[in-house]
């Protein structure tokens, strides 16, 4: 399959490339690639042209149903936004959150990370990691994936069952979980609910085994394309806990640069919401959130599993920092890994800690502590709440009037963070495999799973709108549809 | 046993006439024995692990109900060919690929329909057109009589 | 205490001289959908979604405000009622904001429990759409207007019950809210004695314990009942 880029004769004029939508990722974007009069490619873009309706939604309502809110508005990290907004919450009230609530919120979390690494790994990356970026479209996706490694693919559906059972046992629905408040959480975890969910680990750590396995060959096999997947320097941020350690839940944010200096350390979300800009582009609705002390340019950063891993100083679980160690090495001595295809490689490293985490929950008495819900009234009127979402950093920005009603919401979420390193990705990739006039699909799959990497959450978007098969159009400057092929 | 799927999205409006109808279906089954021979879902969307639902021992069947915005008919109903789920896929999967999982993976076939409901509006909000309205009130008899019929069949 | 006959969906049946037709029809075991009525407070017929049809009257009645009349015959359901019944919740409905979904009282609401009893799948009319807020000024309680289906419980349990009558309602039709005090926000309420009947009484998510999340108000009326028989009885059994 290829286009001919010739088929416009016209001198200095620019063409487009538009990629519409991304297979296998969530919700709705597009893809554009420009290229110059003479080829070359001259800016990427991906685009987001689903407007995130639901700040404005919840303008007037009350802080205490927006982790019911805005878990129901998005149904791939619902789990997320629960979190982050009962953490916004919890910091109107101003008072302390107990102990045990926040350890069964971190155990959901920790159930999140697993189901949803689990999703992106084995059945959405799956396919081009283990297929190949170059194998035949027809087979390079999850159906050719369950035909060729069935073992795999059931493995990963096992490890996404298990992380949503968990999810359900605590908030007694997978997907729509209200079960995080401000102030804690409503209910506890079953005596056997833990017995049935621990003896089932083994199990999913003999799953990460074998991913991690092919995981390294898969590293082994694309050796010479990582360093054109969105391999740059750029910032990372991420929350550590105060030990330095990995951390999803609390803690406070950390920003390190690519040499592996710490920018800055020790931020409360306030804080690190104070250091960054959001620059609005015209062809998207995602804002593109930058450092503001290091401009636009210099400061991109990237959030999400790959930053974790870059910004903590250990993972704090004896599988997940034996990982980590063999992770660096792809970074070099005190270095960041920069290539966002390790993404996929920390994502797994991120299930084996998740699993391990849980496995320490679970053993833990707290979670016979009956005290597990504080109970106030409004005590500040702008709350922030952050956590991390499988995606990366995501944060709730509320303010509210002295009785609790919202006047503004500002939700910073981990796929707008990861916009621009996104963008130039994308350029990269284009750059580097766009050769002469010809588009092949390879290319195409290429600049898909350059997006891929980030695993963009977009779902506020609705289900149907993300049906449609892959629409590659080339545009003049002026608009002028030139060519186009449909995939699908 | 039959296993109902709906999916959608309940604050997107008539993108989640699906998801509804599977909740009103529950509603209106659950005081008739038919209910015995039925398990309904009612899920935001498709994920891989109701693949593990479908391959139960005791389901012969899956009705998949979904909104569908550009469809003239209130509603189509069409036989699912597992054969047929090569195509794309993403975080949302296409109810093809969960029956071929079924049969991949765990050497389960249950039947597989999909049935759509015309669809209009998708923006923010809670309730549904009338078109959505009309398409979910015509699929709630049918599938009422499918399901009746089926039991019948079953019982010669 | 005289006993009357009437004919209740083609039964004889006999009930108390001066028994409301609801109460009569409910006696008999007949499960008759009501909003506004509530066992202990007044009747006021305001729903609409008792009506049945009693022969020799042109149109359908209200059963909670009708009295039960010797040589009555009534009809609780057939398919003209039934329709009535359904359209009403359209109504009711359509007039505002209900967003089951994301509400406090998602799945314990008396609104959403009828709604799916009478087999109301669809609205035929154009939602309203209304701009309403919410007063949550009240330390212990809040008021969503957009989840209020004008059953007016809480103006009757507060004057009637606790004798405070903090609600009452401005304008009319469809432009009624309930109010407190004179259109005070409710934390600002002079008259107001926290005791909280109006929001167990509420059949939806309008009235609700402040600090509740999606689907987690719970509410119990049989405490009117109780307090009721005390004062009226001296019965002062739980």
């Amino acid at each position: 399959m290829a286009v001919d880029m010739n088929a416009d004769t016209k001198v200095n004029m620019k063409k487009t490339v538009t990629i519409e939508p991304i297979t296998r990722i969530e919700g709705h974007a597009k893809i554009t690639i420009e290229l110059d009069d003479v080829g070359q490619v001259a800016d990427a873009r991906f685009h987001v042209t689903e407007f995130r309706g639901f700040e404005k939604f919840c303008i007037g309502r009350s802080f205490w149903e927006m982790p019911g809110i805005t878990a129901r508005v998005c149904g791939i990290c619902p789990v997320s936004h629960l979190l982050a907004s009962s953490k916004a919450g919890d910091a109107i009230l101003g008072v302390r959150t107990p102990e045990p609530a926040v350890t069964l919120r971190r155990l959901m979390n920790y159930a999140q990370m697993v189901q949803s690494h689990a999703l992106s790994f084995f059945l959405l990356s799956g396919p081009d990691l283990l297929l190949g970026m170059d194998a035949d479209p027809v087979e390079r996706n999850m159906a050719g994936l369950i035909k060729v490694h069935p073992e795999i693919a059931r493995s990963g559906i096992r490890l996404r069952a298990f992380g949503q059972a968990l999810i359900r046992a605590l908030g007694e629905r997978s997907v729509h979980p209200s079960w995080s408040v401000p102030g804690g959480v409503r209910g506890s975890l079953k005596a056997a609910d833990k017995e049935h969910f621990l003896a089932q680990l083994p199990e999913m750590y003999s799953t990460l085994d074998i991913a991690l396995d092919l995981m390294k060959d898969a590293l082994d096999r694309y050796a010479t394309e990582v360093d054109a997947y969105g391999s740059f320097p750029s910032l990372f941020v991420g929350l550590v806990g105060s030990d330095g350690g990995l951390e999803h839940y609390d803690g406070h944010l950390r920003i390190v640069d690519s040499d592996g200096r710490i920018v800055e350390d020790n931020l409360t979300p306030d804080a690190f919401l104070g250091r960054i800009s959001e620059a609005e582009e015209t062809w998207s609705y995602l804002k593109f959130p930058y450092y503001t002390p290091f401009g636009p340019e210099r400061g991109m950063y990237r959030v999400g599993p790959l930053a974790r891993l870059n910004v903590c100083d250990f993972a704090g679980t004896p599988r997940a920092d034996r990982e980590l160690r063999q992770f660096r090495h792809f970074g070099g001595p005190g270095k960041t890994v920069n290539s966002s295809f390790y993404y996929h490689y920390a994502r797994l490293v991120e299930i084996l800690h998740s699993l391990e985490r849980i496995e320490e929950i679970l053993a833990d008495e707290i979670l016979l502590d009956h005290h597990i819900r504080s109970r106030a009234g409004v005590n500040q009127n702008v709350g922030i709440g952050v956590s991390e979402a499988p995606r990366g950093t995501l944060f709730h920005h509320y303010q509210v009037d002295d009785n609790g009603m919202l006047e503004k919401v500002n939700l910073i979420i981990a796929t707008g963070q990861n916009n621009l390193a996104m963008n130039k990705t994308i350029k990269q990739l284009a750059t580097r495999f766009i050769s002469g006039t010809k588009l092949e699909e390879g290319l195409l799959n290429r600049v898909e799973h350059g997006i891929r990497v980030f695993d963009p959450c977009l779902s506020c978007s609705t289900h149907e709108a993300g049906r449609m098969p892959l629409h590659l159009q080339l545009r003049a400057v002026d608009g002028t549809l030139l060519d186009e092929i449909k995939r699908g | 046993m039959w296993l109902i799927i709906g999916y959608g999205n309940l604050l997107r409006q008539d993108d989640g006439a699906g998801y509804r109808l599977a909740q009103t279906l529950a509603t209106h089954l659950a005081p008739r024995p038919l209910s015995r021979d039925v398990r309904i879902l009612a899920v935001h969307q498709l994920t891989p692990e109701l693949a593990l639902e479908l391959a139960a021992e005791d389901v012969a069947r899956v009705l998949f109900i979904d909104a569908r915005r550009g469809q003239s008919k209130l509603l189509t109903l069409s036989k699912l060919d597992p054969a047929g789920a090569k195509g794309s896929c993403g975080h949302q999967l296409a109810p093809e690929l969960l029956l071929y999982m079924a049969q991949t993976l765990y050497h389960r076939s249950p039947q597989g329909w999909l049935l759509t409901l015309a669809a209009q509006q998708m923006d923010m909000g809670d309730m549904f057109s009338a078109k959505a309205q009309a398409a979910t009130t015509v699929a709630l008899s049918l599938v009422d009589k499918i399901l009746v019929k089926a039991t019948k069949v079953a019982a010669k | 205490m005289s006993v009357i006959t009437l004919t209740i969906n083609g039964e004889l049946v006999s009930a108390r001289s001066g028994q409301s037709l609801l109460e009569a029809i409910r006696d008999q075991g007949i499960s008759l959908p009501t909003l506004c009525y509530l066992d202990g407070l007044s009747t006021r017929g305001g729903c609409r979604l008792c009506l049945v049809e009693i022969s020799g009257q042109a149109r359908l009645q209200p059963a909670c405000t009708t009295t039960a009349g010797e040589g009555m015959v009534v009809v609780t359901h057939n398919d003209k009622i039934n329709r009535y019944r359904k359209m009403i919740l359209e109504l009711t409905f359509a007039e505002r904001n209900h967003t089951c979904a994301v509400c406090v009282s998602n799945e314990h609401c008396e609104l959403q429990t009828l709604a799916a009893e009478l087999g109301m799948d669809h609205v035929r009319y154009d939602y309203l759409n209304p701009q309403l807020g919410i007063d949550i000024s009240h330390e212990k309680y809040g008021v969503d207007h957009n989840r209020c289906i004008l059953c007016l419980r809480c103006v009757r349990v507060c004057d009637e019950v606790e004798g405070a009558h903090t609600w009452d309602v401005r304008h009319r039709g469809i432009a009624s809210r309930v109010i407190t005090d004179l259109n005070r926000p409710w934390g600002e309420s002079e008259s107001c004695t926290e005791c909280g009947k109006c929001v167990e009484v509420c059949p939806t998510g309008a009235l609700f314990d402040k600090g509740m999340s999606v689907g987690e108000m719970k509410k119990k009326t049989n405490f009117l009942r109780r307090i009721l028989d005390g004062r009226e009885k001296n019965q002062w059994n739980r």
